[in-house]
């Protein structure tokens, strides 16, 4: 039992105790502490284990840039890995516990990776698991590795998004950012502060001092209450910047925005982005510097003054610079004393000499001692640089490290704003350009908050201050063990880690970050990435701005995938379209699939059977009576305007202008590059005016490819395209008795075969209704086409069903419609086609060859890989066996041989002729008929033919019955 | 996520917009040979620098038009319609 609770913070409300559990563990803390602050003040030092070696691990900060205390938070479907716990509020009822230790935290197993730790050095991994293969041994790394687990149920939370648009946005809600805001207000523009701590004010929680001759908390409260009388002005804490992108675009999310969503992803566009968003402590780099007890300088303040927190009965503080003293001058006005200073610099700092503390000028701390808990440092004298050999012992259960502030730069690299090394505070600084992006405070390298503020009243942002006035020191203690002293503690990478990267040539600062794994993990380096560079450098005699960085890139933080997905999940994830006569399907019992994007019938199961047996049993009666299938899918393009007739010729293979008013024609589309795009019929339905019928999947797609080449390329022709796919219900009836089913509604349309001959269309009324009757066909049965206004689809529907009851009207679906066009031939684009299927390969190059007027793709088709003899081609094929399987996607080959000569696209039973039949693509298949082949098929062979693609009425006498 | 201005719409998010590739291509006619066809099919131009693109604002007017875009900076330099001809690289 170490840390202790001292008295009151400014965060917590010592009348509501809160209940909680850790690692199984019943605790207490107040309302406001979060679980680390909590768990501290009731003793407890091991938080965890670290990655690789299984060291453990304490609080190590206060917080998003906590390395060591990592927890897994909450049971079943809103269990949450990596979770860190100085980031998270605790409540009534709250269940966390580690996340990487086994079989328990205080005796783990794993440890012995530790004593082991020389064979398991930086590249371990790729040096190690190459034989057999790491598929052998990922079981087992994964068992051991890897930071708490995923939920298996899905998430039963609720995620919100909002898009804003601001003025000025503000990332980081500290003294500086506050102060920004209410300036970049005050002429009325619209401000966005984003604050991810839970309150206002950033290092001044932690660290209270005099402003502008008052208190900083009254500065605080008095800048807070201005910026609450703006309305011009939202500020929102728990809200974390993750990520600025492209044209000022931030991702926040948000832990505060009320409602029923647990978080909210922001997508802010401002005119202006200004990064106010403080800086990290870094540590310093001694043997055993990842002990428990050991931690940031700030966290020691940040428990002090927020949680009431003392992290241990002996406290030594250690660093490189000024911030020490003033935290000792903290403790000293909180009534707890500091045992010893220990600053490697060896100028007294003579500001603090009234507080009396024992102060060790040019020393280091050079190794920690103790077990699980901290009991006291080594430290040694420096002398001019070098190591001298006299070193003593200060007996100690807390340690306050502090190795200077680092400027927190990531969203200001995301926003592509260059860095350079600031040799005055031993980090990185932003070095802004402009592009509506500012940097400002601690962020930008200025850690004299009275001159940021009168940067920021003047207006002026953006110049730099440097200032530890007395300069800063060495981060390295540069003796002792280098496989002990700690780089990154959440990764295990030690000093001795990059060492070896170096000497393996790992030299670059992007080679030694994924050799090392530095930075890697969860907390991103914020706290290890500097350190490692910085003795990169020193290692391979460069400078540090000659290393430079690795590349920061979003997120900041870690984002829940859960905010990202918002409320596209589920039935959400994707739109989904609707028949007009959706409702109808589902009382005849229909099994509804996604085709495309449309859900449609596939079949209509009857009791008793499977889908084989209802599509079977669908198809013969289209052939033998009448079928009605809902066709409403298919894409209606209207296309009108003087130029209508030779738009289309251009857009189609096929001839247009000598198609006559009210007749249709059946047409392929290319691609530029000549390959077939989409099919379908088109009709006249006047001089200037056609109705393109398009496959279903593919409507969208060929209306905005119709109009990207009326827009940009065919600019003076007079057209004007309307997608009216959902306009028109479509009630497709085939088979003999289509007429005389469609006889029975009352209409002016004559359908007589002489009146309305196939491949016609008619329009007029139907029932009083407006119709359009298209005479096409693609069951190869008398088809018509019934197109009536959406509105009326499951009237005409629901009354075709009744009245055609005595004729054998059969509902069908879609996949008796693909047998029924299989036993025809016809050709479906995207299964019988594919990314190189030109008009030859199915049968169609004679019409392309006699069209003299250029369309899309017409030069490709000469090109000389596309009259190539040994092309793919569509044909029929079906196994010697009647009773023998066919396999849709089988290779197809020689008989006996090896080499694949194309593949069967389309498969099925045919009932009508009670055997298995398909359509394939094979290299000079159209001269291949009656050839026996071989289909190969997960190492099975199976003996086809090649027949006409035509197995069902190849005169087309039922078409025009 | 760039933000672009719509000629028609105003500035909106490019999630809106669907992006058509090189702009200012020649469509050559059919008597070319197969070596300049191709190079109209195949090859386009991938500048650090100003790019002459197509945009359509899909989920908005449906309009298609063309800007100047910096490939290093993503700074939008000209928004311009469809049918102008391609700026001087210096005036963009």
């Amino acid at each position: 039992m170490t840390g202790y609770r001292l008295g009151a913070g400014s965060d917590i409300d010592q009348e509501q105790r809160v209940h909680f559990r850790f690692n199984g563990k019943s605790y207490q803390g107040f309302q406001g502490d979060t679980l680390a602050s909590a768990l501290l003040a009731s003793g407890v030092q091991v938080f965890g284990r670290s990655f690789k070696r299984h060291r453990p691990r304490g609080v190590f900060a206060a917080g998003v840039e906590e390395p060591g205390a990592l927890v897994q938070v909450g049971v079943g479907a809103r269990t949450t890995p990596n979770v860190r716990a100085s980031r998270l509020p605790i409540h009534e009822g709250l269940e966390a516990c580690t996340t990487s230790h086994w079989p328990s935290l205080n005796l783990d197993l794993a440890r012995t990776f530790d004593v082991f730790s020389s064979l398991i050095p930086a590249g371990f991994y790729n040096k190690t698991f190459i034989w057999p293969s790491w598929q052998f041994y990922e079981y087992f790394v994964r068992h051991t590795a890897g930071f708490g687990h995923a939920p298996r149920a899905p998430d039963p939370d609720r995620y919100a998004e909002r898009t804003i648009d601001v003025d000025t946005l503000v990332c980081g809600g500290g003294a500086t950012g506050l102060a920004a805001a209410l300036e970049q207000g005050a002429s009325g523009a619209s401000v966005l502060i984003a604050e991810q701590d839970s309150r206002f004010g950033g290092s001044l929680l932690s660290s209270p001092m005099q402003i502008v001759d008052q208190p900083s908390e009254q500065w605080l409260t008095d800048l807070l209450d201005r910026i609450d009388k703006s309305p011009n002005i939202e500020a929102l804490t728990h809200t974390s910047v993750s990520g600025i992108y492209d044209h000022n675009l931030a991702l926040l999310v948000s832990h505060a925005i009320a409602g029923r969503a647990r978080e909210t992803l922001l997508s802010v566009r401002a005119e202006k982005i200004i990064i106010a968003a403080g800086a990290i402590e870094q540590p310093l780099v001694f043997e055993h510097n990842d002990r428990p007890g050991i931690m940031l300088l700030s966290a020691m303040q940040s428990y002090l003054h927020r949680f009431g927190i003392v992290a241990g009965k002996k406290i030594v503080l250690a660093g490189n610079n000024d911030l020490l003293y003033k935290a000792a001058s903290d403790f000293a006005h909180s009534g707890v004393s500091v045992e010893a200073i220990v600053d490697s610099r060896c100028e007294p700092s003579a500001p603090y000499k009234h507080l009396g503390l024992t102060v060790h000028h040019g020393c280091q701390v050079v190794a920690s001692k103790g077990g699980k808990s901290l009991q006291g440092v080594t430290v040694t004298h420096l002398n001019g640089g070098d190591l001298a050999t006299k070193s003593f012992d200060i007996a100690c259960d807390a340690l306050g490290i502090s190795g200077g502030m680092a400027p927190t730069v990531h969203l200001a690299c995301h926003a592509k704003t260059p860095l350079a090394y600031d040799q005055s505070i031993a980090a990185f600084v932003p070095v802004v350009t402009g592009g509506g992006i500012e940097v400002i405070g601690a962020a930008a390298g200025n850690f004299d908050l009275d001159a940021s503020l009168e940067l920021i009243a003047s207006g002026q942002m953006r110049t730099p201050v440097a200032t530890y006035s007395r300069g800063i020191g060495d981060r390295f203690a540069r003796a002792g063990n280098t496989s002990k002293q700690w780089v990154d503690l959440l990764y295990d990478v030690t000093i001795a880690d990059l060492d070896l990267a170096i000497r393996e040539n790992y030299s670059s600062v992007e080679h030694m970050k994924r050799y090392t794994t530095n930075g890697m993990s969860v907390d991103q380096g914020k706290t290890s990435n500097l350190n490692a560079l910085s003795h990169l450098a020193e290692a391979t005699e460069r400078t540090i701005s000659e290393v430079g960085t690795t590349t920061y890139r979003p997120p900041y933080t870690p984002v829940t995938l859960g905010a990202l997905v918002g409320e596209r999940s589920g039935r959400f994830y994707a739109p989904v379209r609707e028949l007009p006569m959706h409702k109808q399907h589902l009382a005849l019992g229909a099994s509804m699939e996604l085709y495309g994007d449309w859900v449609r019938p596939s079949t209509y199961l009857k009791a008793g059977e499977d889908e084989a047996s209802a599509v079977n049993r669908e198809a013969l009666a289209v052939r033998q009576g009448v079928g009605i299938c809902d066709g409403s899918a298919l894409g209606k393009i209207e296309v009108r305007g003087p130029d209508a007739a030779e738009f289309l010729n251009f857009i189609y293979l096929n001839q247009v202008p000598s198609l006559k008013a009210g007749r249709c024609r059946y047409g392929l589309m290319l691609n530029e590059q000549g390959i077939i795009f989409d099919d379908g019929v088109f009709c006249r339905l006047g001089k200037d005016e056609f109705l393109v019928s398009t496959t279903s999947a593919h409507a969208t797609h060929v209306y905005q490819w119709m109009e990207e080449w009326l827009q940009c390329e065919l600019v003076n022709m007079d057209v004007t395209l309307m997608n009216a796919t959902e306009s028109w219900a479509n009630v497709t009836l085939a088979g003999p008795n289509a007429r005389a089913l469609l006889g029975r509604f009352e209409s002016d349309i004559d359908l007589s075969n002489e009146a309305f001959p196939f491949m016609a269309i008619r329009t007029g009324q139907l029932e009083g209704v407006p119709v359009r009757i298209l005479r096409v066909s693609f069951s190869g049965e008398l088809g018509f086409e019934v197109y009536v206004p959406s509105a009326y689809g499951a009237s005409l529907w629901s009354e075709a069903l009744a009245r055609g009851a005595d004729l054998g009207l059969t509902p069908y679906g879609v996949e008796t419609m693909m047998v029924l066009r299989i036993e025809k031939g016809f050709l479906h684009v995207g299964s019988d086609t594919d990314g190189q299927t030109v008009p030859r390969d199915v049968g169609m190059g004679g019409i392309a060859a006699r069209k003299q007027a250029d369309f899309i793709g017409k030069r490709s088709l000469s090109l000389p890989n596309n009259v190539r003899e040994d092309r793919l081609e569509l044909i029929g094929v079906e196994p010697i066996d009647p009773r023998g399987e066919l396999i849709a996607g089988a290779h197809l080959t020689a008989r006996g041989e090896q080499r694949s000569q194309g593949y069967v696209t389309s498969a099925c039973f045919s009932p009508t002729l009670n055997r298995p039949i398909g359509l394939a693509l094979l290299e000079g298949g159209r001269g291949r008929l009656d050839e026996e082949i071989d289909s190969f098929d997960c190492g099975i062979r199976r003996r086809l033919r090649v027949r006409s693609p035509v197995f069902f009425d190849p005169e087309g006498a039922r078409l025009h019955g | 996520m760039f933000q672009i201005e719509c000629p028609y719409c105003g500035a909106r998010d490019e999630r809106e917009f669907h992006f058509g590739g090189e702009g200012h291509l020649v469509r050559p006619g059919e008597s070319v040979d197969d070596e300049s066809w191709a190079q109209y099919l195949y090859f386009r131009d991938n500048p650090k620098g100003v790019h002459f693109e197509q945009w359509c604002h899909r989920f908005g007017c449906g309009t298609w038009f063309n800007i100047a875009r910096d490939t290093v900076t993503h700074e939008i330099l000209r928004v311009y319609p469809i049918t102008d001809s391609r700026p001087e690289r210096k005036s963009a």
